[in-house]
């Protein structure tokens, strides 16, 4: 281990963090501040009356962030042992964590944009526990902490039952130690890199994916003032909302065109932050493999690392919405244990259990599937499609009732016409989507893995391994059984896949075969 | 059955025994929707105690030698089946009603999840305590899980 951990004694970060205190602080204050809006409104008169407040205040809270910032620095120690990182942190409410090396499933890396000048680093590590047992330490140089993660790595491989092919992997990693002072450059000996995303690509991930809530959950304590804003520049052109869109004032055609204006005015809106959001998140996108970890690194802002070792994949995704198609491109996902995936941030919990390889050619999706899973067959299969009376559930359940309650409304007379009519244009596309939906339904299975075709204009592939099933259940409803069919239902560590309405003898012996596989070869899922 | 009846039961009784009590006085009509509330919970019981009535006899579980399965449903019949190489921890669970009965619930955890949790419920006591015993004996002779 490189001198710089020494190990056994509490160390202290580098003053930098204090910039990281600050800026988190800052962030958890402009939450804040969301909730005191109305306060703020209601003495907006006296504010603008004495602008030397909003100075004085503002002084405040920054003397008061940065003082507890410099607290937060203070009391913040770890301690690097043989096995195990501890952490004691906090002001006035102190934590003490203690991780050992053994619990930690995922060792990330990642740099805020005011790191990026000297080339520090946030280290997160994860564990497959509580969310209390997971920690950050929040500023390390970059080499120190490729060379920290190699330790973990290291230790991970010599405390685990090893495959065979692992003890070559560690071999490798001493080497990558050996480097990590040169490994500023991010290019360790052993890393292979697989994919990279050029700018074009991103925007093509953009326009056909809607990453827009990457930008909404980052402006969210904002909503108000944006939305005052708009409505007073709008007013600054001359543009009156409430005219615009009145029906008594204009003829409906007007209004027709005006609705539809704005939807488009919308919709461009949306695809280029969605194209803005695609660009922050992967930009600069690189999918490397060192020995038996997949390694994505990307951002354009907060400079991300998420890695996963191959043997917690659980299931490879292959995701095409109907623009994917029409631009063929595939979204391909590489997902491990789902206890990892947690944290209310949506954007947080998209990132941490999945790593996403975003708007890859066919062709590519397909390499690098066989990259991780060298004799999966995702494509070549012939998949068996599943039962037409999944399509007379949806209108038995919805389409019907819809319709009923449609012929009732115009019956009764108790509704506007138009809303009873509602009721059978939405049965009609309930019927037509379940149609869509059966279609695309699908399953195959081959001696290691089982693939599951679904989707909706779009198609998606999934493919995982039987000898990483968790759990399998067949259900049947009284329906179902007249008929002989069965959903059959496999659990994976990284959540649930199910098959409806196939032939119950098929159903069954897939969930057989998935049981020998896991009972007869016992491997380990992780 | 046993649970939902006295779950039915203990809910008529606080709502009957909050409309005699004499210490807070309701308006007349808060009275009538509490009245609705008493008859709609009393129906709803029944419906449950009669479900369980006819669904509670087809519950059947069976132990093989490298799984456990779980059958339940009156309508909508499920068949789980737990690997025991996948187990992580075994929990048993008994509630007041269950210690009077003398029965146990065994739940088995695996990697799936909260929402996949692994239930037998209303095994006997010693059966449940056999059970887990197989099963945590399994466990020390493979430690693939």
């Amino acid at each position: 281990m490189d001198d710089a951990l020494t190990v056994n004694s509490w160390r202290r970060l580098a003053p930098i963090a204090i910039v990281y205190f600050t800026a988190s602080g800052f962030l958890k204050a402009a939450n804040t501040l969301f909730y005191l809006l109305p306060v703020m409104a209601i003495n907006y008169q006296k504010i603008i009356e004495q602008p030397s407040i909003v100075l004085i205040v503002g002084l405040a809270v920054f003397t008061l962030l940065l003082s507890s910032a410099v607290l937060n620095y203070i009391f913040y120690e770890f301690r690097i042992d043989a096995d195990r990182v501890e952490i004691k942190s906090g002001v006035l409410k102190k934590s003490h964590v203690d991780l050992p090396f053994a619990k930690i499933q995922n060792v990330r890396i990642e740099q805020p944009l005011y790191y990026r000048f000297n080339n520090y680093v946030c280290l997160q590590l994860d564990t497959a526990g509580s969310a209390q047992q997971e920690a950050k330490i929040v500023a390390l140089p970059m080499a120190v902490a490729k060379d920290f993660r190699q330790h973990i790595v290291g230790f991970m491989h010599e405390n685990k039952t090893v495959d065979v092919d692992d003890s070559l992997g560690a071999r490798d990693l001493t080497n990558a130690d050996v480097n990590a002072d040169e490994a500023a450059d991010e290019h360790d000996a052993s890393q292979t890199t697989l994919n990279t995303r050029s700018l074009s690509d991103l925007v093509i991930h953009g326009v056909a994916n809607n990453r827009i809530w990457i930008l909404l959950g980052g402006l969210a304590p904002f909503y108000n003032v944006i939305s005052e804003n708009v409505a007073q520049v709008l007013e600054r052109f001359g543009i009156d909302l409430v005219d615009y869109f009145s029906l008594s004032s204009q003829q409906w055609w007007q209004f027709a065109l005006h609705v539809m204006s704005l939807v488009m005015l919308i919709m461009l809106l949306m695809v280029s932050l969605s194209v803005i959001g695609s660009i922050l998140t992967f930009y600069n996108y690189r999918l490397t493999r060192a020995d038996n970890r997949l390694i994505r690194t990307s951002g354009l802002l907060t400079k991300q690392e998420v890695s996963i070792k191959l043997s917690r994949l659980q299931i490879i995704v292959f995701k095409q919405d109907w623009l994917d198609r029409l631009m063929g491109r595939i979204n391909l996902t590489f997902e491990q244990n789902s206890s990892m995936a947690r944290g209310n941030n949506q954007a947080q919990a998209h990132t941490d259990g999945k790593l996403i390889v975003p708007s890859v050619t066919p062709a590519q999706a397909l390499d690098l599937s066989r990259n991780a899973w060298p004799d999966n067959k995702m494509k070549d299969m012939v998949y068996t499609p599943i039962s037409q009376r999944f399509i007379m559930r949806y209108i038995m359940l919805l389409a019907i009732p819809l319709s009923v309650s449609g012929a009732l409304g115009l019956w009764l007379d108790k509704v506007p016409n138009a809303v009873a009519s509602m009721g059978f244009v939405l049965a009609v596309g309930v019927s037509l989507a379940a149609v869509l939906r059966w279609y695309r339904w699908g399953f195959a299975q081959d001696d290691e893995y089982v693939y599951i075709r679904k989707g909706f204009f779009g198609i998606d592939y999934y493919c995982l391994p039987k000898f990483k099933i968790q759990q399998t259940a067949l259900k049947q409803s009284f329906l179902m059984r007249l008929h002989n069919l069965a959903s059959a239902k496999l659990v994976l560590a990284s959540g649930s896949q199910i098959i409806p309405f196939v032939q119950q003898t098929d159903a069954l012996g897939l969930l057989d075969q998935c049981l020998i596989k896991v009972e007869k070869e016992p491997k380990s899922w992780m | 059955m046993l649970m939902a009846l006295v779950w039915g039961l203990s809910v008529f009784c606080v709502l009957f025994g909050s409309r005699l009590q004499p210490l807070v006085q309701f308006s007349d009509s808060t009275m009538d929707i509490f009245e609705m509330i008493m008859v709609v919970n009393s129906l709803l019981s029944l419906l449950n105690i009669i479900y369980h009535f006819f669904a509670d006899p087809i519950k059947q579980y069976a132990l093989r030698e490298q799984d456990v399965h779980f059958k339940s449903g009156l309508f909508f019949r499920t068949w789980t089946s737990q690997p025991i190489l996948r187990i992580q921890h075994i929990e048993l669970k008994r509630g007041p009603i269950e210690r009077w009965a003398g029965l146990s619930t065994l739940q088995v955890f695996s990697a799936g999840g909260g929402a996949h949790t692994f239930e037998i419920p209303g095994l006997a006591h010693d059966d449940a305590i056999r059970l887990r015993q197989y099963i945590l004996d399994h466990k020390d002779a493979n430690t693939h899980g």
